[in-house]
């Protein structure tokens, strides 16, 4: 799946559960610039990921995700064939 | 106290570990946040803290690398968290508790938890990147007062030489802790109090501090 068809998805997936576009999906960007991503909502956005691209996220993956840079490339890893 | 040793904790303490968890977490009260916001009864949420703690994640109050504990004669006796925030890939260990939360409890209590944010809000106290993070203080009723917990949090400390700064959390109305930290060189720099009415239903307290200690590193 191409980068630019991510990024709009993941960016619903988020504002879905914060309520709000206050954010730029840039791939620096950290759980910590965004209002509102906390460890409660943390939970919420990691399902809404899982439910808007159907698939499952392992415990080892999520701990690794530094930046959205890194939520993007796990979610592309998710539909490459190699 | 020779013939006490601290050692790092194993996934043979993990029970240990769980009581510690539990009863630092009640705080001398009836109250576990971790079954309340949930609607568990405690021994389902002991079973969950267990499935955590053996998923071996580093970098947050539920990983195994994080304690330290006092062993006598092959008993673990005592126990304390410690670990240097933002240490595992700049990873908050905040998240990492949600991901390990999110991963191990039942969807329909994780949505549960949803509803009921509202109540913690007022209390959740961001954890400073780089500091050493000490939660969890807890020894076996029948060693208390023997300084093995203060033992433990001096050993904490010192496991991170680098850090400048140690931050511990507890709860307003628990001046045995808070006792303890102030004699071991801690002063409160911050105090929450939740203006929700249902929090004291659901969690010890109302109310928390933050303390910190400057280190002479």
């Amino acid at each position: 799946m191409e980068r630019e068809e991510l990024i709009p998805r993941i960016q619903r997936a988020i504002s879905g559960v914060l309520g709000h576009t206050n954010f730029e999906m840039r791939n620096d960007l950290t759980a910590a610039d965004v209002e509102g991503w906390d460890s409660l909502t943390h939970m919420s956005i990691i399902t809404g990921l899982e439910k808007e691209f159907n698939v499952k996220f392992k415990l080892k993956e999520i701990n690794k995700l530094k930046n959205m840079g890194s939520l993007i490339e796990l979610i592309q890893s998710k539909f490459s064939v190699a | 106290m020779t013939d006490h040793t601290i050692r790092p904790a194993t996934t043979a303490d993990v029970d240990f570990l769980a009581e510690a968890i539990i009863a630092a977490e009640k705080s001398n009260s009836p109250r576990l946040g971790t079954a309340t916001l949930f609607g568990l009864t405690e021994d389902a949420a002991r079973a969950l803290i267990v499935a955590m703690l053996l998923e071996e994640v580093d970098g947050c109050e539920y990983s195994i690398s994080s304690f330290l504990v006092v062993e006598k004669e092959g008993r673990t006796l005592a126990a304390v968290a410690g670990w240097l925030e933002g240490a595992e890939d700049d990873m908050p260990s905040g998240l990492l508790k949600a991901n390990l939360i999110g991963f191990t409890f039942p969807p329909e209590n994780v949505a549960l938890l949803r509803t009921r944010g509202a109540v913690i809000s007022g209390i959740q106290i961001d954890r400073e990147m780089g500091s050493v993070q000490i939660e969890y203080v807890y020894a076996d009723p029948a060693q208390r007062g023997r300084g093995l917990a203060g033992r433990l949090i001096k050993a904490q400390i010192a496991r991170f030489p680098e850090a400048r700064k140690v931050q511990v959390q507890a709860f307003s109305d628990n001046q045995v802790a808070i006792g303890l930290y102030e004699r071991l060189g801690f002063r409160i720099v911050h105090t929450f109090t939740s203006t929700n009415p249902d929090t004291i239903l659901y969690m010890p307290f109302n109310g928390k501090v933050l303390m910190e200690h400057v280190t002479d590193n």
